[in-house]
C-alpha cells in the first residue's frame, strides 16, 4: 500500500494533470441534500489553491443536484477553481470520461477522490488508469511526487484561466452563425515568434515532453541541451505564443532548425493541442518555408511517424514537403520552395517583436 | 449497354460529390463551393481540416490513404477529391450509406 491508500502502480512519468473531486463527505462534511448544513473539510481550501498554483486543473464528479451543489461551492468561495464540473446522476466513470474528453487529456493523468469505496471501485473497473484516492488520504496528496510538477512556469499558474477563456471562446464560436473562417477573423489573433531565452527553457522542455499529436519528431532535449541550442550560432530555437481577444493561450509552439552552410534542416516542430484548430502548425511551417526562400537556403525536415502524429505528417505534406529518404522510422523531407504560401488574413504575426507579413 | 454504363458512372460521380459537399458544410458553412474551386484558397483551412478530410474519405469510401497519396493536389477541389476516390476504388467505388 502506498501513501494514497491504494495498490495502484503508476508509471513514474505520468504526472497528474487533473484532480476530480467528489463533494459529499469528501470536499465537505455532510450530504448536501440531507443535512441542513455542510462544512468544508479542514485544509481543503488551501489544498485546492495549492493544486491550482501547480497547474493541476480540478473538476467535480458528484451525484447531486446541480444548482444546490454549485451554490454551495460559490458560498465556500471555491466555484471558480473547477472546470467542466459533472454534477448529475450518472455513473462516476461516465462523469470522469466526459471530463477527460472536455479537457482533452488521457484518463491516466486524472486522479479521483471519493470517500466511498463503491464509487472508487466502479471507476477503477471502467477506467483502470485513473488514480483513485480515498478521501481519508487527502493530506498526503501534496507531498506525493505525482502531484508535484517538475517545473512551474507562468503558463503553469495560468492553466485554469486558459481553460476558462477557452470555454468562453468556444461558446462564442458555437453561437457564431457565419463561416468558420469569418469567426477566426473576429478573434484578433496575434502570433508571436521569438528566439528562446533562458526564461523560456523550462516551458520548452515542458512542451517537448507533453506534446504528442502535433509533434514532428518527438525529439526531447534536456534543459542543458536546450540552453546550448538556444545559444548556438548553427541553430534557430524559436518559441511561439498566441493570444486573441478572449485571452492568452500562452507559449504554444516550438521550432528547431539546424543551419548548415547552404541547408536548413527543420529538426522539430511542435504545437500544443490547446490551439489545435487555429492552424498554427501550418503557419509556423509556412514561416520557415518563407524564411528559407528569403535566405536562399535548401530546406529539409526530419520526421518520425508515430501512431499519433499523422495530422502533423499531413501538415508537412500539404505544405509542400516531399519524402526523399526513409531510414527505419526517420523520414527526411525536402521542400523545393517553389510555392511559398502566404500568411492567412485572420492572423497577425510578430517575429522578435517586429510585424511580419508574407 | 455503353450508354447505361456512362449514365451509371455519372450518377456515381454525382453521388460521391454530393457526399463530399455534405461533409464540407461544417467547415465552409453555407458558402456554395464550385467543383473546381481550390478549398485551400477559399478560406481558412488547416491541418485539422485536412486530417478530418482524409479520415472522411477513408471511412466513407473504404480504403486507406497511403503516405505517397497525401498530396494536397488530391484534396484541393471537390473534383480532385472525387477523381482520387475513383482512381483508388477501381471500377466499383463503394459509397457507404450513412
Amino acid at each position: 500500500m502506498n501513501s494514497l491508500g491504494n495498490n495502484q502502480q503508476k508509471a513514474k512519468s505520468v504526472k497528474i494533470k487533473c484532480v476530480v473531486w467528489d463533494l459529499d463527505n469528501t470536499l465537505w462534511n455532510g450530504t448536501l441534500l440531507e443535512d441542513k448544513l455542510v462544512t468544508l473539510k479542514e485544509g481543503i481550501s488551501d489544498l485546492i489553491i495549492e493544486l491550482d498554483q501547480r497547474g493541476i486543473v480540478q473538476s467535480i464528479a458528484s451525484k447531486n443536484n446541480y444548482e444546490d451543489a454549485m451554490n454551495q461551492l460559490i458560498e465556500f468561495g471555491l466555484y471558480e477553481y473547477f472546470i467542466y464540473p459533472e454534477i448529475n446522476w450518472n455513473q462516476k466513470s461516465q462523469m470522469i470520461s466526459s471530463i477527460a474528453k472536455n479537457i482533452n487529456i488521457s484518463t491516466n493523468a486524472i486522479a479521483f477522490i471519493d470517500d466511498q469505496s463503491f464509487e472508487r471501485d466502479e471507476v477503477s473497473y471502467a477506467l483502470p488508469d485513473v488514480l483513485c484516492i480515498d478521501a481519508i488520504h487527502i493530506d498526503s496528496i501534496l507531498d506525493n511526487p505525482l502531484f508535484n510538477p517538475d517545473y512551474i512556469t507562468e503558463d503553469t499558474k495560468n492553466r485554469r484561466k486558459m481553460y476558462q477563456d477557452a470555454i468562453v471562446r468556444d461558446q462564442v464560436e458555437k453561437e457564431f452563425t457565419g463561416n468558420p473562417d469569418e469567426f477566426l477573423a473576429t478573434l484578433d489573433i496575434v502570433l508571436n515568434i521569438s528566439e528562446v531565452m533562458d526564461g523560456d527553457l523550462q516551458r520548452v522542455e515542458e512542451l517537448t515532453t507533453r506534446t504528442h499529436q502535433l509533434n514532428s519528431t518527438g525529439y526531447t532535449y534536456s534543459y542543458e541541451e536546450l540552453k546550448t541550442l538556444s545559444q548556438s550560432k548553427n541553430h534557430k530555437l524559436l518559441i511561439a505564443s498566441l493570444k486573441d481577444k478572449y485571452g492568452s493561450y500562452g507559449k504554444i509552439g516550438i521550432i528547431l532548425v539546424e543551419c548548415e552552410d547552404d541547408t536548413w534542416t527543420l529538426k522539430l516542430l511542435l504545437v500544443s493541442c490547446r490551439v489545435l484548430s487555429r492552424g498554427i502548425g501550418t503557419i509556423l511551417l509556412n514561416y520557415i518555408i518563407n524564411e528559407a526562400k528569403v535566405e536562399n537556403k535548401k530546406l529539409k525536415a526530419e520526421f518520425v511517424q508515430t501512431d499519433r502524429n499523422r495530422i502533423m505528417y499531413i501538415a508537412y505534406r500539404f505544405a509542400g514537403f516531399k519524402e526523399t529518404e526513409k531510414n527505419n522510422k526517420l523520414t527526411v523531407f525536402i521542400h523545393d520552395l517553389s510555392n511559398t504560401p502566404s500568411l492567412p488574413s485572420y492572423i497577425q504575426l510578430y517575429v522578435n517583436d517586429k510585424k511580419v507579413i508574407f | 449497354m455503353l450508354i447505361l454504363d456512362e449514365k451509371r458512372e455519372m450518377n456515381l460521380m454525382e453521388e460521391i460529390k454530393a457526399k463530399i459537399r455534405k461533409f464540407l458544410v461544417r467547415f465552409f458553412g453555407q458558402r456554395e463551393l464550385q467543383d473546381d474551386e481550390n478549398l485551400y484558397e477559399v478560406g481558412f483551412v488547416n491541418s485539422l481540416f485536412s486530417m478530418q478530410l482524409v479520415t472522411f474519405v477513408e471511412n466513407n469510401f473504404d480504403f486507406e490513404i497511403a503516405n505517397e497519396d497525401l498530396d494536397v493536389k488530391n484534396f484541393s477541389t471537390i473534383n480532385s477529391i472525387c477523381q482520387f476516390i475513383k482512381s483508388k476504388s477501381g471500377d466499383d467505388p463503394e459509397v457507404n450509406q450513412d
